[in-house]
């Protein structure tokens, strides 16, 4: 490349950076729960599109399936090692692994409940929740464009239903 | 035929194209069932996103800057280069080289720097002004005054009706909440979305106290019988209106979620009333 189109490809992920560093590192962040790991994988992410040296079709949509993966890759890598270590001498073993110390009551019950629900639906209700277009979720989950919608209602509902139960098994 | 459950998360979220849009907003207006069915849809949105909201964190100071920029922006840029530079990559892109549009826009940043040091806890820029208006015991408060008005936790929202309305102009941020503390025996709220790069509250036909902080706008009107006016900024990415604690409108960027009515003008009319709007 020369010097002139190296020069715009780097402004261009600068411009990418200011406009989408929040919005992916907050999903990253909602999903794992860890701001430093959603900051890294952000930072990773944007770092592998300045290094693929050319601007994918869809950026928005590139740079959430890349964080997602890394996150994934992250979290069996975090998984296999709470695993050791709880076969030595941490009896929480990989449960604990994204418990932060200090969360809020309503933060674990949030926590607790997406957690248990099926990593597509999390992530569907967190990309839609930062108002991710269906045809970037589509590409990002590997899902049918066309049931994008429906998927995303049955997630909200689960959610919803989920949270509602918690909340009354609590007595709250 | 009834919109599937495809068609309804589609017209919610803006994705379906015009004709299948007008198809779609037709057939609500005929069908009760599924004109209620979006309703419940909406509102569950907006509650499943609120209770998403409860696992955010800010990212750490160190993420601030892309990885590849091993020396900050404003290390190797003075301030003029950067502000210039910021005219021309953006709102003035178009009217580069003409330097009319760039001295409005400095005069625009310096009046807005003005009333950031205004506003800004114990400033004395805001001391300052205060004694040149011969207010000296204005009260401190992050809202900014807006003519008519007296605003503040401690002091309650004027009641001069030969001064115009009073009320209130606070920064978004990139979240804020708006938080009436309580039902009332009448009035409502009227939402507009406007220009401005502020969200003020006006009270109209009453009194009411404001609590301001970084993220969010009290409204103590416990035993008000006001009505309020509020305007929203089109770009704010933000907001909440919350009465006693239960959303009644969420804006999303562009998105907006409400049981409101839209009146003519394409304001949202919320009652404060308990157990209207729903």
């Amino acid at each position: 490349m020369s010097a002139t189109a190296n020069d715009s490809f780097a402004a261009l992920c600068q411009a990418l950076f200011e406009q989408h560093f929040a919005r992916v590192y907050r999903v990253l962040q909602r999903f794992s729960g860890e701001p430093e790991l959603a900051a890294d994988l952000t930072q990773d992410a944007f770092l592998r599109l300045y290094q693929r040296g050319s601007p994918p079709d869809a950026p928005e949509a590139w740079l959430i399936t890349v964080g997602l993966n890394l996150m994934r890759n992250a979290k069996s890598t975090q998984t296999r090692r709470a695993r050791l270590l709880a076969a030595d001498d941490d009896p929480a073993g990989a449960a604990s692994t994204y418990a932060n110390e200090g969360d809020s009551e309503q933060e674990e019950r949030v926590r607790s409940v997406l957690q248990a629900m099926p990593e597509r639906d999390q992530q569907l209700l967190l990309l839609r929740s930062d108002g991710y277009s269906y045809r970037d979720m589509a590409s990002a989950l590997e899902l049918n464009e066309a049931s994008v919608g429906t998927l995303l209602a049955r997630a909200k509902h689960e959610f919803r239903t989920r949270y509602e139960g918690a909340v009354d098994a609590f007595g709250q | 035929m009834h919109l599937d459950s495809e068609a309804i998360q589609r017209l919610l979220h803006g994705e379906l194209d015009e004709s299948r849009k007008r198809e779609s907003e037709f057939h609500l207006t005929q069908c009760a069932a599924c004109h209620a069915t979006f309703e419940t849809a909406e509102l569950e949105e907006a509650w499943v996103f609120d209770r998403l909201e409860a696992l955010d964190h800010p990212a750490p100071a160190r993420a601030a800057n892309a990885p590849w920029t091993k020396v900050p922006q404003s290390a190797r840029a003075g301030w003029f280069e950067r502000f210039d530079g910021f005219l021309r990559a953006g709102w003035f892109a178009s009217t580069a080289g003409s330097w009319v549009p760039r001295a409005a826009a400095l005069a625009l940043m310096l009046t807005a720097a003005a009333a950031a040091a205004y506003v800004l806890p114990g400033s004395p820029f805001r001391t300052w002004i205060d004694e040149i208006a011969g207010r000296g015991d204005a009260p401190k408060s992050s809202g900014l005054r807006i003519p008519g008005i007296d605003s503040g936790a401690s002091h309650p929202a004027s009641v001069d009706r030969a001064a115009g309305p009073a009320g209130i102009a606070v920064e978004p941020h990139d979240h804020l909440v708006v938080q009436f503390a309580a039902p009332q025996a009448s009035g409502e709220i009227v939402v507009s979305i406007g220009t401005s790069s502020l969200v003020s509250v006006r009270v109209v036909g009453g009194a009411a106290k404001f609590d301001t902080d970084a993220a969010s706008l009290g409204i103590l009107n416990r035993d008000s019988a006001a009505s309020y006016e509020i305007e929203l900024p089109a770009d704010a990415p933000s907001i909440e209106i919350r009465v006693a604690g239960r959303v009644r409108l969420t804006k999303r960027g562009s998105q907006i979620v409400s049981d409101a009515t839209v009146d003519a003008d394409g304001r949202y009319r919320l009652a404060l009333v308990e157990g209207t709007n729903r």
